[in-house]
């Protein structure tokens, strides 16, 4: 091989070097768009944060797979967020929304002293609330949060749409009922 | 007759259609206790959202390590489907149309080599250390970071390993056992470690070194073992020192040593 043509082939070398394929350059774009809403749906399941991150590596690496191999391209979200679920099933959880949760998070700054204890404590028996759900119905009200139809929260959940209608009917109860007691 | 509370909430999500629907939406207009029971529910909804759940938002860390994590295994996974051992006779015109398919950072590294420097050559690169104690390594200072390896030194190292034209802090020529361990700067302790082509790059190892130097000087590793675990398979000897099969987060962006400009 010349000296000129190993040049003018490194040359196309590198100019090739930043161009990943676009199957990768699909996979980090979705990453981007859905990092942060399965990392919220997984805290909430009780995932401490690196393990929601490693579960979230976990599933665009097989989300690389299933798309490289032809799969379906229809709702990736829900895709995504039923194989998230499946894989955070794998994993140790602890109780989700803990009070801390809530600390050092309070942006708006509050003048008056009382209003700020009384909205602390609305929250603080919110959370419990959401604390107290069954995990079924956690998972349901965070993808609902998230977005998702219920169609969708049913595949993900392997539920029946029926289930997930009352799974959130039930939760929103108790959730308007929190400042009653 | 009022809605139910699941049929008000189907209406509120937009999960009703046809007749119900129709029929949802007359009996809200005309009845005004199931209009208060709706606001009610959307407050609900409201309040769970702004106060509960958005809050675990706090707890999400910056995307950047996890992005660059995510793409190096990605360039990993690219790899192992695609025969990349191609020989340099036959790279010619093959090379231009098997970048677009393989999309790995491996050619834009080292064009001309069949394999990827993710560990050192053993021929080239056994590893050489200089006699010095436990107690001289642990009372070295290192402040000033491992002796900085001269230009021609790091022109040698990579012409041993045949890549021309290396690109600037893509590289760090690295020590195989680092100076801070008793690694010398003999040219067979050196080798040309690459940043950025897949996941055990030179930041992993990095990490590696310090947590190797940290074991030695608390007692819990003597230093011809640490040694000799770096100059046999630095990546095997990750994955024993920090029980984990996959280069931990934290570590991806490691920077100890400086890079080769």
């Amino acid at each position: 091989m010349s000296e000129a043509y190993a040049a003018s082939n490194l040359l196309r070398l590198e100019r090739a070097k930043d161009a990943a394929s676009p199957l990768t350059i699909e996979v980090t774009g979705l990453f981007e768009q859905f990092r942060i809403p399965l990392f919220r749906y997984l805290l909430s399941l009780g995932l401490q944060a690196h393990d929601a991150e490693e579960v979230i590596q976990e599933v665009f690496l097989a989300l690389f797979q299933h798309l490289k191999s032809d799969k379906s391209r229809a709702n990736l979200r829900g895709w995504i967020f039923r194989v998230g679920h499946n894989q955070a099933m794998r994993v140790s959880r602890v109780p989700a929304f803990a009070d801390a949760d809530l600390q050092n998070t309070q942006v708006d700054p509050e003048p008056d002293p009382e209003q700020m204890a009384l909205r602390n404590q609305r929250q603080r028996r919110l959370t419990a609330v959401v604390r107290a759900l069954s995990e079924q119905d956690r998972a349901c009200l965070s993808l609902r949060a998230e977005g998702l139809r219920y169609r969708e929260i049913a595949e993900i959940l392997g539920i029946s749409l029926g289930s997930v209608a009352q799974s959130l009917t039930r939760s929103l109860d108790k959730l308007g009922r929190a400042h009653e007691l | 007759m009022h809605i139910s509370e699941e049929e008000l909430l189907l209406a509120v999500d937009g999960e009703l259609e046809g007749a119900r629907l129709e029929a949802v939406t007359l009996h809200l207009s005309h009845c005004w206790t199931c209009r208060t029971r709706k606001a009610k529910l959307e407050a609900t909804i409201q309040e769970f959202v702004s106060d509960c759940y958005s809050k675990l938002d706090s707890r999400i860390p910056p995307a950047d390590n996890a992005a660059a994590l995510l793409r190096a295994r990605l360039s990993d996974l690219s790899l192992q489907k695609d025969p990349a051992a191609i020989r340099p006779h036959r790279l010619a015109w093959a090379a231009a149309a098997l970048v677009v398919v393989t999309a790995s950072a491996f050619f834009a590294l080292m064009p001309f080599r069949a394999e990827p420097a993710l560990a050192p050559n053993a021929a080239l690169t056994p590893g050489a250390t200089r006699p010095m104690s436990r107690e001289a390594v642990c009372a070295a200072t290192e402040r000033s970071g491992p002796p900085r390896i001269s230009n021609a030194v790091a022109r040698e190292v990579f012409e041993r390993y045949a890549i021309r034209d290396p690109r600037p802090r893509s590289y760090e020529v690295d020590y195989l056992i680092p100076p801070s361990l008793g690694g010398s700067e003999d040219p067979r302790n050196l080798w040309p470690q690459p940043y950025t082509r897949g996941v055990w790059s030179a930041h992993i190892k990095d990490a590696l070194e310090d947590r190797l130097h940290s074991m030695v000087c608390d007692g819990s590793l003597d230093l011809a073992t640490a040694q000799r675990d770096l100059a046999t398979d630095w990546i095997a000897a990750y994955k024993k020192y920090f029980q984990t099969d996959k280069p931990r987060l934290d570590h991806v962006a490691f920077v100890k040593d400086s890079p080769w400009e």
